[in-house]
């Protein structure tokens, strides 16, 4: 993986169309090093639910089902300006106000802007070349103290990084297609985890 | 459902609870009847058709222009009292079943 | 009969209702201003009831006590985590299309997959809030317009279309419009008649069967204005294209021949006579509102960009025309190699028209804040 794009060829991209970022609210978020991304409005928060936990296994040990994991979150909207409350510990998956359709060559690290991370917010998400959707990022407050987060505000960044050679996002198929709101992990569809727990079987007579 | 109110029906009976309080004597109330009526006796002295009615109180408006004609014709807003209010109160549970219909 | 225990246990029940509200929070002060006076209007309902027994003060108690409970059904679900605001600002620029005043579009969220409805209750008893005036001294400076849809389908976009139908029913009794064109029809020679018959079936006598059946029409045609040919889709499949009438009702056949000849301009003499008395009543045309997109944008599994009110409101019926085509169509338009299902279309498009509504509501926001 070769190194960083500059602000400058970011702005190329967007020109010759090969990358959409839309709203761009203002020219300024393609920075020198990426872009500035803004926090969207639909949130998913994380709740204490009847279930006692989220399974990605399908071992029959841990229960006969693999239960939705939207159980274990709640969906919450706000409007441009309002704001949400991230409390300690809590994570919440949100998205980005801006939805991206990248070029099949690049792909996107995000990380919190500087500000952000200073107040303990993290994320740690990657993007993969061709996606196209709103950013889902996962927030996490490692504060001790809640943070009232401004929708609309700046508070992640893309890191746009090139492959050495094009990849094809549409050839097989896509679990998180043009998103517009956060979607709780779909690890459960993972066709290996039926490979996994027919071996847990027969290792266990079962 | 169990209540049933519709609208035209609310409207009739917020009406009729309005024209009580006029034959009692309450000024308030007088004053909201009195456009509803003063419409009413401008379309029955043909100076104004029902098409050029505004919408409050509507369904009423077009009950007493058609069932109590006799009532408003040559009648003056200014000349409405607690009789004639008493008359339209009359006409108005006479015909209210029939209008609901 | 005395009323007096009744009306009571009607205000220990509306108590319950106002108690749970209090932690209601709105960011639209307009809201919150209409939640406050409900909490003034509950109390002085409360302070004013003792020794009622008459039936006129109590039916008046009585029904402001439902217009609190009503009011906060419908406030209750507008709270921000789950009302579908992108639609309901698209409902916002076409109800601003037709009236002065001001209102609050406001929704209540049902289990029904057909709960699409209208109330006229709070936006049009205007003796409602004349009464409270006068008994209390309270004064609701906006009023709320109430649209019923499922909770269910608050996300889908395909039969959000019909909302703009539902707040036909609010413009047409905001300026009763059927009202006053069935009073015109039932006017005229049963000769004159003759050109109507085929769209009013219950014939010229029966003013309630004429009004509804109007009414239908006059909404039909208002969503018309704004989603073209969309909700005929939609009422086709539901009614299986019916040719049949029902009291409330024209039948489906009669409606989508409505709604085509007023978008494709083609003479009906109901639509003109609905179009004269609408002009007369409310001083606005019904003439089309929306914009016939022609884009690729959605191959692309690009949002639309949106400039003006027309592209807005035309986004649902460029969906609905892709939609029709189907998921194979869509596959080639937009290149696909790998598996595309039906399913697969239909939550990409509600996400891209979810999007591209949202997108116009962000930038048009974000530029007046500029100013």
């Amino acid at each position: 993986m070769s190194g960083f794009i500059s602000g400058q060829k970011i702005n190329e991209l967007i020109a010759d169309k090969s990358l959409t970022i839309r709203p761009l609210l203002e020219s300024s978020q393609v920075t020198q090093i990426g872009v500035d991304f803004r926090l969207g409005c639909n949130f998913l928060v994380s709740v204490q639910g009847r279930e006692p936990f989220i399974n990605t296994s399908m071992n029959e040990d841990a229960g006969d089902a693999q239960r939705d994991v939207r159980l274990f979150f709640q969906e919450t909207r706000r409007q441009l300006g309002e704001t949400f409350i991230l409390y300690p510990n809590q994570t919440v998956l949100a998205s980005s106000l801006e939805y991206v359709k990248l070029p099949e060559k690049y792909m996107i690290s995000l990380y919190m802007r500087s500000s952000y991370s200073r107040l303990g917010l993290t994320v740690s998400t990657l993007v993969q070349p061709g996606y196209c959707g709103c950013l889902s990022i996962e927030l996490t407050n490692n504060n001790n103290n809640p943070i009232n987060l401004a929708v609309g505000a700046r508070i992640f960044q893309g890191i746009f990084l090139e492959a050495d050679s094009t990849t094809t996002y549409f050839t097989t198929s896509r679990k998180y297609m043009c998103s517009v709101r956060p979607e709780p992990s779909k690890a459960g569809d993972d066709k290996d985890l039926f490979t996994l727990s027919k071996l847990w079987k027969k290792n266990n007579n079962r | 459902m169990l209540r049933s109110h519709n609208q035209q029906e609310l409207e009739f009976d917020f009406f009729i609870s309005f024209l009580q309080h006029a034959i009692e004597g309450d000024d308030e109330y007088i004053k909201l009847v009195q456009p509803i009526l003063s419409d009413v006796i401008q379309v029955v002295n043909q100076e104004k058709g029902i098409s050029e009615l505004d919408s409050v109180g509507l369904n009423v408006k077009i009950l007493l222009s058609q069932k109590a004609n006799s009532l408003f014709s040559g009648l003056s807003e200014d000349k409405l009292n607690r009789k004639i209010f008493n008359d339209i109160l009359n006409v108005l549970n006479e015909n209210k079943r029939h209008a609901l219909a | 009969m005395d009323y007096t225990s009744l009306l009571n246990l009607h205000l220990s029940q509306t108590e319950i209702f106002v108690e749970k509200s209090k932690n209601n929070s709105y960011s639209d002060l307009d809201k919150k201003n209409y939640q406050d006076n409900l909490n003034k209007l509950f109390s002085a309902v409360k302070g004013s009831i003792s020794g009622l027994s008459a039936v006129a003060p109590v039916f008046e108690k009585q029904e402001h006590l439902s217009f609190i409970c009503n009011s906060l059904e419908f406030l209750k679900d507008s709270i921000l985590s789950s009302m579908p605001f992108e639609v309901v600002n698209c409902l916002n620029v076409a109800m601003n299309d037709w009236i002065d005043q001001q209102y609050i579009i406001v929704t209540s969220l049902n289990n029904n997959t057909l709960a699409f409805s209208y109330d006229p209750t709070l936006a049009l008893e205007d003796f409602v809030y004349q009464s409270i005036d006068i008994q209390y001294g309270i004064t609701f400076a906006k009023r709320l317009v109430q649209i019923n849809l499922p909770l269910i389908l608050s996300r889908d976009y395909f039969s959000s279309v019909v909302l703009y139908h539902e707040l036909g029913h609010f413009i047409d009794l905001k300026y009763a419009i059927s009202k006053i064109v069935a009073m015109e029809v039932q006017s005229i020679s049963s000769s004159d008649f003759i050109q109507y018959e085929q769209f009013l079936v219950g014939g010229q006598n029966e003013i309630d069967i004429l009004t509804d059946h109007l009414a239908e029409y006059f909404c039909d045609i208002f969503a018309a204005q704004y989603i073209g040919k969309s909700s005929n889709y939609y009422l086709q499949y539901l009614t299986r294209n019916s040719s049949n009438a029902s009291y409330s009702h024209p039948s489906t056949i009669n409606r989508v021949k409505v709604v085509n000849d007023f978008i494709d301009n083609i003479d009906n003499p109901i639509v003109k006579l609905i179009k004269k008395i609408t002009f007369n009543r409310s001083g606005r045309h019904l003439i089309k509102r929306h914009e016939d997109i022609v884009s690729d944008e959605f191959y692309k599994f690009l949002p639309i960009e949106i400039d003006n009110t027309a592209k807005l409101h035309g986004v649902f019926a460029y969906a609905w025309e892709i939609w029709l085509k189907g998921p194979d169509d869509f596959k080639v338009n937009a290149g696909l190699t790998g598996d595309f299902t039906s399913d697969n279309a239909y939550k990409v498009l509600n996400n891209l028209v979810e999007k591209s509504i949202g997108n116009y509501f962000i930038e048009k926001s974000w530029e007046a804040s500029l100013i």
